[in-house]
């Protein structure tokens, strides 16, 4: 025990953390002394966004001075401190700085009680930031939990909602046992190589014969199931639908892209660096994976009536693509998965945000059919959606085309030339339900009862996606080498 | 002489485990848990963890239990609701689980890999420092895994909020 137990520069590095963990006690707190007036919704929502841009500021340029100053760790070797961490704890902060946008009017049209909303957005960010920047298997679980228990209760918000409640108490089991799995891989892994650090953990299974150890493959094959669960890899998406089409919209669309790059972001880091010398291994069980959810999420998606199951669907669809990018396991391969996640991240919340707009006889409506027309209503909302559905198929010159190049490039480059194959062929069946919608925004008759409801930070979140969406290529190489130059850690 | 014990209270833990999930009165599941947990609680005590055997014992067969037997009371189960044991997807559940198992048990058994991984790096550390294993617990909570403690605070704190919105019928 001669070290001291922290110093104060490690709270330094975890300075976006604290930030979202203050704030989520101001809204807690103030939520149970303000009175419950009409326009409340809107002013929890812009304390949130303050506060999550506050944190962003303390990823942006907090951490990248701790990391000039040559900190690599904090609070003895939990928390890596690192580009990689920084890269996903922005994308999370910029997917919640998003989904607050579209929620601003969605919680006062659906009466629903604000503070808490806000409360659990911020402690499942805080849960997802620990996710990415987990260095020890303690951390990585406690860190997982904080994400999953608010995002359950996310999840199941809207307590009058029948389908809310019911993909709440789904996710929740689902989640739970999955979890169950994850902490026991865990402790066979533990039981091995008598560690919980991480790159301790590599250098126990460097020892010749140790990746040998039954016990350690039965651990490594657990943890792939337990992580396939967390991303929603086939066969244990069955969570997925459920949960994104009962969840109340803005959540659908925070928890598809934040909670999924959140997940991604531990499977890496847990695979390249703990489990590295194992890759042989891992890359074999992924690449099974990867083809399975990509090809059953799109086949899924082609027969969907429902808007929000078939986006469902092909969230599990995009977790396949970005898996080739895991599968290729070289530095390019962690690169294009990553950038194919920031890519995902703006599109996907377009689309979702998308949905929240439709309205019949003042309910939420997501099916097919309550697009039509679009293109009569509002040329901007049918040209939005067309950018962003454009996107999801991957076809030039979206961000989304830039996303699936770089992918199957790395997969092609890692001699999984047929896996690039099989994602060929699903983008093209993709393609054909992504169409779809579009027809019946362009041909098919308006349906007089279905209203639009616009309000000015979901215009915003919408007119955001969209230039990322569309300027992603002009911006390609500064984003690339940013992201590059995250991923070096490994 | 300890081996026999661990695998007295071995067969404990797991023959009252199924007979947890066999049983068809709720209010004798919960009894059967009761056993199981303390039994656990045994375990712990072999591999020379007193604090986590006393917390499994306070915490677990304590109040987790106390809190089922409330809900099964509050939530009024009669005496003539039995729960079924057997549901239609057994055949398959059934299948599978042997497949599992036997997976499991040719990867265990099969191989002639070595069942007892080196335990020098964990259960020896807590013992070998000075002052109880408690203290030693305390002592690791507040230095190395001080950042995972702290969080699982906010952890509790969201599972408090959770539950109290989740089940307040106005907030």
């Amino acid at each position: 025990m001669e070290n001291m137990p922290f110093a104060l520069s490690d709270l330094a590095s975890l300075n976006g953390e604290i930030t979202l963990a203050i704030g989520a006690c101001v809204v807690l707190v103030w939520g149970a002394f303000a009175p419950s007036g009409n326009r409340t919704g809107s002013r929890f929502a812009g304390v949130t966004l303050l506060f999550v841009l506050a944190a962003m500021a303390g990823v942006m340029f907090g951490v990248p001075a701790q990391i000039a100053a040559g900190v690599t760790s904090a609070f003895s070797g939990q928390l890596a401190v690192d580009g990689y961490g920084s890269f996903f704890s922005a994308l999370f902060l910029v997917a919640a700085a998003l989904a607050i946008g579209a929620s601003f009017r969605f919680l006062d049209d659906e009466d629903a009680h604000a503070p808490e909303y806000y409360f659990f957005m911020l402690t499942s960010l805080i849960g997802m930031m620990i996710m990415a920047r987990a260095a020890d298997l303690i951390s990585l679980f406690i860190g997982l939990e904080l994400q999953a228990l608010s995002v359950y209760v996310l999840v199941g918000y809207l307590k009058k909602d029948r389908r809310s409640t019911e993909a709440g108490l789904k996710y929740f089991i689902l989640g739970g046992l999955s979890s169950g799995i994850f902490i026991y891989a865990l402790s066979l892994v533990y039981a091995v190589t008598g560690t919980t650090n991480l790159e301790a953990i590599a250098t126990s299974l460097a020892v010749p014969g140790t990746t040998e150890n039954p016990i350690l493959i039965l651990g490594l094959i657990l943890l792939v199931v337990s992580l396939a669960f967390k991303v929603a890899a086939v066969p244990f998406h069955m969570w997925a639908p459920d949960a994104y089409s009962g969840a109340p919209t803005p959540i659908s669309l925070f928890i598809s892209v934040a909670s999924k790059a959140a997940a991604f972001a531990m499977m890496i880091r847990l695979l390249f660096v703990a489990f590295g010398p194992m890759a042989a291994s891992w890359t074999a069980l992924l690449a099974v994976v990867s083809v399975a959810t990509m090809t059953f999420g799109n086949i899924a998606a082609v027969t969907q009536d429902n808007v929000k199951r078939m986006f469902a669907y092909s969230s599990v669809a995009h977790a396949g693509y970005a898996l080739m990018g895991v599968v290729a396991g070289t530095e390019y391969g962690i690169t294009a998965a990553m950038f194919y996640l920031f890519a995902y991240t703006f599109m996907n919340i377009g689309a979702w945000g998308m949905i929240v707009l439709f309205r019949r006889e003042g309910m939420p409506c997501d099916r097919v059919n309550d697009f039509a027309g679009l293109i009569h209503r509002s040329g901007w909302a049918a040209t939005g959606m067309v950018i962003f559905l454009l996107s999801l198929g991957g076809i030039p010159p979206t961000i989304g085309f830039l996303g699936k190049w770089y992918v199957f490039g790395a997969a092609i480059e890692a001699g999984y030339g047929w896996l690039a194959v099989v994602g060929a062929i699903n983008a093209a069946i993709s393609i054909f339900y992504y169409l779809r919608l579009v027809k019946v925004m362009f041909i098919a008759e308006v349906d007089e009862d279905v209203t639009l409801v616009t309000s000015m930070p979901l215009n915003v979140t919408l007119a955001l996606s969209a230039a990322v969406t569309l300027l992603g290529v002009i911006l390609a190489t500064p984003f690339l080498e940013w992201v590059q130059s995250a991923a070096l850690p490994f | 002489m300890e081996i026999y014990a661990f695998y007295a209270i071995a067969a404990v833990v797991l023959s009252s485990a199924v007979l947890m999930v066999t049983s068809r009165n709720l209010v004798h599941s919960i009894v059967y848990m009761v056993i199981s947990f303390v039994a656990v609680g045994g375990l712990f005590i072999l591999l020379e963890a007193e604090f986590v055997a006393a917390v499994q014992i306070l915490v677990y067969a304590g109040g987790i239990v106390v809190l089922f037997l409330f809900v099964v009371m509050l939530v009024n189960v009669t005496e003539t609701y039995q729960v079924e044991f057997l549901h239609r997807q057994w055949l398959p559940a059934a299948v599978l689980s042997l497949i599992l198992a036997t997976q499991i048990g040719f990867l265990v058994w099969g191989n002639a890999g070595d069942l007892s991984a080196d335990p020098s790096a964990s259960a020896s550390v807590l013992r070998a420092v000075d002052g109880g294993n408690t203290e030693t617990l305390g002592m690791m909570l507040y230095t190395d895994y001080l950042l995972p403690f702290e969080v699982a605070s906010v952890l509790l704190l969201v599972a408090m909020i959770g539950a109290i919105y989740l089940s307040k019928k106005r907030v």
